[in-house]
Formats: C-alpha cells, structure tokens, sequence
C-alpha cells in the first residue's frame, strides 16, 4: 500500500512537469451581410418663390446610402402651375429646370439638371426622369449622411403669367443599385 | 479558451443588425410660388375729333376715333372692366333750331379680343350708367369713341366728352 501511494505522487508530479509552456490559440472565422439600403428624408423645404421674374429655390435632402444608388424624381404638374384660367396671351403654367447635387463619400458629387417636363410620370429623356433606369447615378459609391441639394430655377415666359398661387409636387425616390 | 464565448457573441451582435430604411424609399417636396396680382392702364388720352361741321355748318360726322393703351394690362384672371362716356359738348348755349351736344357711344377692347360696348345712353355732359363686364386677364386696351348725329345744328364752340374706363381686378 505503500508503495502505491507513492508511485501515485509521482505519476502525478511527472504530468505536471512534463505539460509545455504554450499559448492557446483559437481562429474563429465571423462572417455576415450587410443589406444595401438607401434613404432620403427631407431636411429643408422649398420656400414659397416670387414668380414675378426670374430666379431659383432650393431645398435639401438627406441622404443615406450604404452602397451605390441612384435617383429619380417625379412632377405631379411637368411645371409649377395655378388652377387660374389663363386668357390669351397669358399662361398658368411656369416651367422650370430641378437639378439635383449629391455629395458621396468620396468627396466627389453626382448631380443632374432636368427640365419639369421630362419629370413627368413615363418620361425617361433626363437622368432624373422617373422612366430613366439609370437615373441619377452615384456610381456605386456611398453616401452616407450626405445632404442633397435640388435647385428649382425658372425663367420668366413669354407670355405672361395669370396672377395666382402656383404649385408642383416633386417625389424624389431613390434606390439601392447593385 | 475564453475567446470563444466572445466570439461567439460578436457573430451574434452583426447576425441581428436590423436592415436599415428599406431601399427604394422616397420624399415629396412642394415646390410652389406666387404671381401676385398687377393691374395698371396709363390714364387720360386725348383723341381729336377735328371739325365736326362743314363748311357750311352742316354736320359732317368725323367718325369712331380710337385710343390705344399698350401698356394697359391685368394678370388677374377675373378682371372686369366698366364703360362710360358723356356726350361731346360745349358750354355755348344753343338758341332754337341749334343744339350743343353731339352723342358719343363708347366701346372698350382688349387685345385678347374682348370687347364691352356701353349700351346706356348718356345725357349731355351727364355721364352714361355705364356697362361692366369680365374682361379676363389682358395685355393692351383700346378705347373707340363714335360720335352719333345731332339732333339739330351745332352750335359754334369747343366740344368735349369723356370716356371712363374703370378696371377691377379679380381672381
């Protein structure tokens, strides 16, 4: 019993001595997805314009892309216009140029002027058109938290303008593009 | 072997990162403006008449004289417009068999076509009623005077009248 007990000890003693000095190591591999997503929320509205003469107004957006992406915008009206019947000579419809300014991420702008008219539902003739499929294109770079100029300017017409409030709704829509 | 739990959490954390907005989401703006309302006409024009006798003191009847107003002009798509006139007159009293009014009827056009006659009668140098109506927005007004024939001869003087225009602008 002796014996045993002894010989216990040192098979004990002898694991311990023999166990290597050695860092542990474990190589985990993470994967995931990112889901593209884009959007646009508004930051600054259009202020009311003095359609007397010539000039512009801005607004603002703001933008979040996390991949590239691109825009179109939609005229309910393809001009700013008033239910005021317009006598010869005279127009209830003023039409304007919308351009559109995004900042990316890397420092560079996509941009893009468009006539109201080819803003219209259908049209496809301006980078914005909404039946443009490229629209305005960030060219597959990112912004993230960037703010979106749009510039509505106009030039006064030939024929006059009927007195009234004039008005046109723009949707700005944007898309992840893969 | 405490890197595991660790790990394991981590892999967790970027599986649940919710999507952000989804794609394709999209803002309206309003853009609007004003035109606000201008009306403007340049005031009085005179328009001569000439002799309105002859040689021999007969009436000779000179005929519609115009005044045109290019400038004139309202935006306001309910714009209306009163006509009136008195007749041509002078303060010469008239002695039997002459008289010292010559009527006049007025007209007012604009260069869109529309076009008020004043169909009330004036009474010497007592005003018309006048006749009113929608002339619509416009751009260039013309006033039409026409003498009418006398009732007897004319008495000699200076003759005058008027033609008042009145603009309303409305939407």
């Amino acid at each position: 019993m002796r014996v045993r007990a002894l010989l216990g000890v040192g098979v004990i003693c002898a694991l311990q001595a023999s166990a290597p000095a050695r860092a542990d190591s474990l190589t985990i591999t993470a994967s995931g997805t990112i889901q593209p997503s884009c959007s646009v929320a508004v930051q600054a509205a259009f202020q009311s314009a003095d359609f007397t003469a010539s000039g512009s107004s801005t607004a603002q957006a703001l933008v979040n892309c996390n991949g590239g992406f691109r825009i179109n915008v939609t005229s309910a009206n393809g001009a700013a216009k008033t239910t005021n019947q317009a006598s010869s000579g005279f127009t209830n419809a003023l039409s304007y140029t919308l351009g559109l300014s995004v900042p990316l991420d890397d420092s560079s702008t996509a941009s893009a002027i468009c006539t109201s008219a080819s803003l219209v539902a259908g049209q496809s003739t301006c980078a914005l058109s909404p039946g443009n499929a490229t629209g305005l294109s960030s060219g597959g770079k990112t912004a993230m938290g960037k703010v979106a100029t749009l510039t509505a300017s106009w030039v006064l017409p030939a024929q006059k303008l009927v007195a009234g409030s004039y008005s046109d709704t723009l949707t700005v829509s944007i898309a992840s593009v893969p | 072997m405490k890197k595991l739990p660790i790990a394991a959490v981590g892999l967790a954390a970027m599986a649940s990162t919710p999507a952000m907005a989804a794609a394709g989401t999209s803002q309206t703006y309003t853009f609007n403006g004003h035109v606000d309302a201008l009306c403007s006409i340049s005031g009085a024009a005179a328009v001569d008449f000439g002799a309105l006798t002859d040689g021999s003191g007969n009436y000779a009847n000179p005929g519609a004289k115009t005044a045109t107003d290019t400038g004139a002009n309202c935006n306001q798509a309910g714009t209306t417009a009163t006509i009136k006139h008195t007749d041509l007159t002078t303060s010469n009293p008239a002695t039997t068999g002459f008289t010292n009014i010559v009527p006049l009827s007025a007209s007012l056009s604009t260069d869109q076509g529309v076009t008020i006659a004043d169909t009330t009668n004036a009474s010497g140098s007592t005003a018309s009623t006048g006749t009113g109506g929608t002339i619509k927005a416009f751009t260039g007004l013309t006033v039409t005077a026409t003498p009418g024939t006398p009732t007897a001869r004319l008495v000699a003087g200076s003759y005058s009248g008027t033609v008042t225009v009145t603009l309303t602008p409305s939407a």
